[in-house]
């Protein structure tokens, strides 16, 4: 999942530098919306914490 | 005679704040490499936030000063601080044990949150000075070199931390305390 984060963001600043401005926040969004999402199972999953 | 404009005192600014995010992202890795400071998954999500950060300051010096992308700035900046208050709240209690060496008294998770929270703080006053927007409409069609030196040297960050997480998780699941690489 992490493998997949910073590919995203990989790819978001290969976009940017060549001027795809769009996809390449979209790209940015995804990758942070997946980091929420692992932060957030991770945060439940370890300490047994129950939203 | 060369007119010091808004614009490009805020350019410079953004120059200046992504040098310092690139620099943090930078001891990282040398940490990681030269010391054998492996880093956990919260320490890799941190990571994260701060490319993230960097990628903001990329867009500002790529397409030209627009709120959307200090708005990309700050969310990433909040990220990352709730990240790393995250992962001091764990060690926070007295024997609950530390992870990774402390530098200048202070661990890098605590750092973090420190450097976060300075980068939030600055930001909101460089997206504060309206007369930057001014130039809106004419968006940069030019990129300046020191803006493709700062766009090489985040890419090859990414590509370094793409290059850490396959070595440390693979396709699956980051351990939580990792002491070697898997691949």
């Amino acid at each position: 999942m992490l493998l997949c984060v910073f590919t995203l963001l990989l790819v978001a600043s290969i976009l940017a530098w060549v001027g795809y401005r769009r996809v390449s926040i979209w790209a940015y969004v995804v990758s942070l919306v997946v980091s929420g999402c692992y932060f957030v199972h991770d945060m439940t999953s370890i300490l047994n914490i129950q939203l | 005679m060369f007119k010091l404009s808004i614009a490009f005192v805020e350019r410079v600014c953004n120059a200046a704040e992504l040098l310092g995010i690139i620099f943090v992202l930078l001891m990282a890795s040398a940490s990681q490499y030269f010391f054998n400071e492996l880093p956990c998954p919260l320490c890799l999500l941190q990571r994260v936030g701060f490319l993230s950060i960097a990628f903001g300051f990329l867009l500002n010096l790529r397409f030209g000063l627009r709120p959307s992308h200090y708005a990309v700035v700050m969310l990433s900046a909040l990220f990352t601080s709730i990240v790393s208050l995250r992962q001091i709240a764990l060690h926070v209690v007295p024997g609950t044990g530390e992870y990774g060496s402390p530098f200048l008294g202070y661990h890098l998770y605590t750092w973090c949150y420190i450097i976060s929270m300075i980068v939030m703080v600055v930001t909101t006053f460089m997206f504060s000075v309206d007369r930057q927007y001014s130039h809106l409409r004419f968006s940069q069609r030019r990129t300046f070199w020191a803006a493709n030196v700062l766009f090489a040297l985040t890419i090859l960050i990414a590509a370094l931390n793409v290059h850490t997480v396959y070595r440390l998780c693979g396709f699956g699941e980051c351990p939580d305390n990792p002491t070697q690489y898997v691949y």
